[in-house]
This record gives C-alpha cells, structure tokens and sequence, in this order.
C-alpha cells in the first residue's frame, strides 16, 4: 500500500476530451518525490523541442509531493510547470494556500494537462473521478466571482486554482491562484492555461493522506506552533509579514526604485509594513502552517475600496508596484494588488515591465505615439490602476505592455536593452543583488529566468551563530560568509541551498517553513519525509533527487537552446548604486562573476557551456533524458 | 557619555522598553557594543543605520546620534 503518495498520475488530453491515468511505482516517487520533480520527468518525456508554449503542445503539470496532505506543518506547496511563455525555458512556480493537499485527499499526486479544450472547460476532481466540465459562464470573470459561482454550484468545501481575464487573455506574465489569495506567481503559467482554454481546477477531497507514522508528523507540526514565537524569523514572519522587510532595504540603500535607478525612495515609510498596518484586519496562512505570514487588509472609505477575499499585498508587491514606480501611497497599492489578484497577474513583472517601460519614456524611447496619448512617468498612482486594467484585458498600450519587458525591449532596440533588468526575459525581483552577490548568481543560473527563492539569499549566512548559518551546518557550511564574496566558498553555498531550496519545492515545503529562513530543521524535514512515507531515506537521497530535477530543467533549456550565453545578469548590476548611502558603490565585478558561474558549474558537472556532462547524467540516474534531447 | 535615540523595527521591537527610547552611553561605545547591550540573537539584526548612514560594527557612536535597528529580511 502507497504511504505518503496516492499512486495516481491524471493525464488529461483536453483536445480530445479524454481522462486517463497512470500508477507509477515507488521507484517514481521515490526518485522525484513531486512538485517540479515529477513536472520536468513529464514535460522532457511529453512535449517536443520547440513547442510553442501558447500552443496546444504546450504541456502542463500540476504537482504534489509525497508529503503533501500530511497534518506536517508548512507543507502547503504544488507546483506548476510548462514551458513558459514568458521565458521559452522550463517554467515552474510554487503556490501555497489549500489546493495542493485538497489535490492529495482528492485522490490524485499529479495532473498531465495537454491539448486545447474547444470550449471554456474546467476540471473537477472528487475523490479520485476527474472530469472535464464546460466553463462558458465562468470565462471573463474575476477570481473572486469563479470562485462564489463554483462554491455556490459545488460546495463550499471545494478549493479552485484558476486564472482570471489576464490568463484567459494570455498575458505573458499572468499568474494561477487558489483561495483568492495564493499564487503560481511567475513565469506566466495562468497564460498557459488561458492557451489551452482551461479556466479552473476544482478539487473536492475528503480521503485522508495515510501515514506511516502519523503520530511523529503530528510531533513535527507542534514542535513548529510551540517554537514559532520564540524564533526570531519565523516570528519575525508572523508579526508582520514580508511586508517589513520594506523598511529595512530602504535604510540599507537597496530598495529598488524608479526601475532601480535609484535605490532608496522618499516615500517608503508610507508603503511599509507599518503602513499597511492601517488596514490590516487579520492574519491568514495555509494549510496546516501554524507560521500564518499572510496580512490581509481592507480599505473601505475613501477614493476607492479593497475587498479582503484578495488578502493583502506581500513585500514583493509593495516594492514591485510602489518604490519601483515611484508610488508612495498605500492605498493604490493595496487597490492595485487587489486589482492583479482579480486577474491573475504576476505583481513583480507587472511591476517591472511597467518600470523599464516608464524609463524608456523619460528617455524618449517610447513616446506618446506608442502608448495611445498616455504619458507613462514614475509617480502616478492613477496610471497603474488604469494601466493594470488595460493589461488583463489586451487594451490599447496594455497589449504592448502585456509581452514583458523583454519583447518590449526587443521592439525598441538595442538602446532600451541597457534598461532591461531581466534574465531569460523574467523580470528581476525586489532583491538588489549588489548587496547580496549570491542572490545575482542565483538570478543567473535559474532555470526560468530571474527568481529569489532558486536558493537562500547570502546576508542569512554572514554571522557566526546566526540561524541562518546554524540551520544549514549539517550540509556542511560552517563558516559565515560575506554577502559580497563571490569566491568558492559562496558558490558553494548558493550551490548547495540551491539544491536544499529546490528539495523544498520538490517536496512542496514552504521556503518561510524551513531553514534558513524559518524554523524547520533539516533533520525534521527528512523525519517528515521518512514518517509519511515508511522509507528509510536519508538527506543525502532527498538532496540528490533535488540535484535530478535541476539538472532535468537544465537538460529541457539546452534542448531549447538555452546555455551560458543566458546565464548573465543585466548590464545595471555592473554599475554602482546611484542613490542613498552606498551611492558610487557595490557594483558587481563581471570578471568576478563569470569566475563564479564558470565555479558553479563545475561543482554542478556541467561543462563551460553549462551542459550536464555525461557522468553526472549517469549519476543521477537520469540516463533516459537523452532519447528526449 | 553620549545620549543617543534608538529606534527598534518591527519584530526588534521585543528588545526595547519602547519604540523609540534615549540612552545614556559611556563615550566611544560602538554599535556592536550596544547590539550586545540589547542582546540581540546573532544575526537577527540586518541593518543598522547611524544618522541614515551605514558605518560599520566597530563605529563609535557620538552624543546625538540616531540609531535604527532593522531585522534581517532574507527573501520576501
């Protein structure tokens, strides 16, 4: 009997209206235990080279893990994975909230989606029947009214991951959400389903996830809720969210702002967390997460009103929409977040295509011509609501703006790609690597473009005794290291975090659950892993099966055409902060970091061009990827 | 001595007496030996900025200075 798992893979071929499944073994599971794991193993062994991503042969995976559903604590994650149609590489994005584990105690690990339903469908899973319905009466509306139509049709036990207009309109960077207020954030995978005319997934679940020893998860989860407050990060995240962490980059110089040409902003009190205190009604978290980062506020007098079935604006977004834009009023921000999360678009792209597009017209090379009369200058709260709206739905500049800054730029010429701060055509998020080198490697080397959880972020490990450091001794990394070193000992630290940040998402951990950034130790997560599923595992096989899936996202970008000429960072992070206290400093060396990624992949085993070699294929028992390249 | 302000941020909060407190300082105390008066946890705090600026731990402290102390914010 499967412990853990389900033993139940769907395959849904939309285009010919069919549902079938699969019953992989306990080798599968055991060697890409979920989330992205098992999407990489499908989208290498299903789709074909150069498939349009907005194409029917685009395909695509929603996954759980083997731990998934289990009462352990901050294991609320799925994946998603397709190739992405923002980037052209392998996309995958995590989400917490409740729809993962409702996947789970709906009877399936995993869904395989391909085709292209003729009509608006969605799919609805109970107990482990799947069936492909007709969502003509749910196609243009927003989040928040799907998911009141589906309730009220199906119970209000059912958890809906879906797209509202952005990804039915295929926005590049249109995001998935479940529960109103939980996102596949990047990489644009909402588009993808809005390809493939599939508005919804409605999971209603009530089996329970067996166990081999549920008792000891049970222990875990109390361990978490009993320790939480006397952990200063995992605190730090229940008192006040991610948006706190706003403040502290503006006093350190490092807040990106005005499409980071500057680097403090003189409003970022009135858009920090203390800010968004004023309307901060409660806390929310995920499934059987006793951490509960979330913040949701509502506004409700005033120009306008925020409805808290859409939560409230995460860090990210604060800075994505406000420093960055130069907007310092919390009011528009929660409203514009409340606004993407209606239309399921990613905040930090938004964000950042609307930042280089305004540089670009303070530097006359977009004009009033191009943008249907609309003056696109930083500071202008009213534009970025009207603008979001023109986005989701394709109007006037908004179809323009709804490529990404990548296309845009590539529309505009060689001039505006100095302006550009994206790798692989993702936009960059709200984390200045020329403070933090490590996050710069980690932008470069991801395998969907620039991402801030592909590893831990370098200033967690600069202390001696720090957490930070103390949590990831049992890898083996003793020593602090200095956020701006670039030498062997922080390439193999990102290495190494990396491969500990993608077990996480593998596993569908989330990375505020765990080390280093939170309270759940290493030696727990493998506990986890063993007492859900019976197996006398180790980290050391936990670990590896992490390294088998980077290395298959890497082997479907080389197939794509992707190498070392794509694992660079933009030409601004070579130059020095322009702005506030570390004006004139902190550029990132080039030569300094090309002799890092060079490092990189040669304790990856990859070779200069940053392709697996074939022994560290055989290695990871990954052989079979190269009768798909 | 030295009287300088010293304002906590968000979860350092649990630190002080108030958000905001004045202090009396032997002269020449440096921003490590306050944290270490504080006892912050190692690596709890990520900036700390003197008078908006960033000098590092070993900077003396002078009578009216302006200390902040910020936690440390790892990914977001």
């Amino acid at each position: 009997m499967a412990l853990g798992y389900i033993g139940k893979i769907a395959k849904v071929n939309l285009t010919e209206g069919k549902v079938d499944a699969e019953h992989p073994k306990e080798h599968f599971y055991r060697r890409y235990l979920g989330g992205t794991g098992i999407g990489a193993y499908y989208l290498l062994k299903e789709m074909a080279a150069g498939v349009d991503p907005l194409s029917e042969g685009n395909v695509l995976v929603f996954a759980a893990s083997v731990i998934t559903g289990t009462p352990g604590p901050a294991i609320p994650r799925y994946s998603v994975v397709a190739k992405s149609p923002l980037t052209g590489t392998i996309g995958k994005s995590e989400a917490g909230g409740f729809w993962g584990p409702a996947l789970k105690r709906g009877g399936y690990d995993a869904l395989v989606i391909t085709g292209k339903a003729k009509e608006p469908s969605y799919l609805y899973i109970e107990n482990g029947r799947l069936e492909i319905r007709l969502a003509k009466h749910l196609w243009g509306k927003s989040t928040g009214e799907s998911q009141k139509m589906l309730r009220d049709e199906l119970g209000k036990e059912i958890r809906v991951a879906q797209i509202g207009p952005g990804g039915e309109n295929m926005v590049r960077y249109a995001n998935i959400c479940n529960e109103l207020a939980h996102f596949n954030g990047r990489n644009g995978l909402g588009a993808v389903m809005g390809s493939k005319n599939l508005k919804a997934i409605v999971v209603k679940g009530s089996n329970k996830v067996e166990c081999h020893d549920e008792t000891r998860i049970k222990e875990i989860t109390k361990f978490v809720a009993r320790g939480m407050k006397d952990h200063p990060q995992a605190y730090g995240l229940y008192l006040s969210g991610t948006p706190a962490g706003l403040a502290g980059k503006n006093a350190g110089g490092n807040l990106p702002t005005e499409n980071w040409t500057k680097n403090v902003f003189e409003d970022a009190e009135k858009i920090g967390g203390e800010a968004l205190e004023e309307f901060f009604i409660k806390r929310k978290g995920c499934y059987s997460c006793p951490i509960r980062c979330k913040r949701v506020v509502k506004v409700d007098q005033g120009e306008f009103q925020v409805d808290p079935i859409y939560g409230g604006p995460e860090y990210e977004t604060l800075a994505s929409l406000g420093s960055n834009l130069g907007i310092g009023d919390i009011r528009t921000l929660a409203k514009a977040n409340e606004l993407c999360n209606k239309y399921t678009l990613d905040t930090i792209s938004l964000g950042m295509t609307l930042s280089f597009a305004m540089e670009c017209f303070d530097k006359g090379l977009l004009t009033t011509e191009d943008t249907d009369g609309l003056e696109l200058k930083f500071g202008r709260g009213d534009l970025l609501l009207e603008l979001i709206e023109k986005i989701a739905f394709k109007k006037d500049v908004g179809e323009l703006l709804s490529e990404g800054s990548q296309r845009l730029a590539e529309k505009i010429g060689p001039e505006a790609m100095d302006l550009l701060l994206a790798v692989k055509g993702q936009e960059m998020p709200m984390h200045d690597p020329r403070v933090k080198n490590g996050v710069g490697l980690q932008f470069a080397l991801s395998s969907c473009g620039a991402d801030h959880w592909t590893a831990q972020q370098d200033p967690l490990f600069q202390e001696a005794g720090s957490l930070g450091l103390e949590g990831i001794k049992s890898l083996g990394i003793l020593e602090p290291i200095g956020p701006l070193d670039l030498k062997g000992p922080k390439v193999r630290l990102i290495y190494y975090t990396h491969l500990m940040t993608l077990m996480y998402d593998v596993l569908g951990i989330c990375v505020f659950g765990a080390v280093s950034r939170s309270i759940l130790p290493l030696s727990m997560v493998l506990d986890l892993v063993k007492a859900a599923t019976g197996w006398d595992t180790s980290l050391w096989e936990l670990l590896k099966s992490a390294e088998r899936t980077s290395n298959m996202l890497r082997m479907f970008n080389v197939r794509e055409g992707f190498g070392r000429k794509d694992d660079t960072l933009p030409k601004r992070l070579f130059e020095p902060m322009a702005t506030g206290p570390l004006a004139g400093k902190n550029a990132i060396s080039e030569q300094d970091f090309n002799e890092a990624v060079s490092l990189y992949y040669q304790m990856a085993g990859w070779n200069e061009e940053g392709i697996p070699l074939p022994g560290k294929v055989a290695e990871l028992d990954i052989d079979w990827v190269g009768e798909y390249m | 001595m030295a009287k300088v302000k010293v304002k906590l941020h968000f979860v350092l909060r649990r630190y002080g007496q108030a958000e905001l407190e004045v202090l009396e300082l032997p002269d020449k105390t440096t921003v490590q030996q306050l944290m270490d008066q504080y006892g912050f946890a190692p690596g709890e705090v990520g900036v700390v900025t003197v008078n908006g600026k960033l000098p590092g731990r070993d900077h003396e402290l002078e009578d009216n200075s302006s200390v902040e102390f910020y936690p440390i914010f790892g990914g977001g």
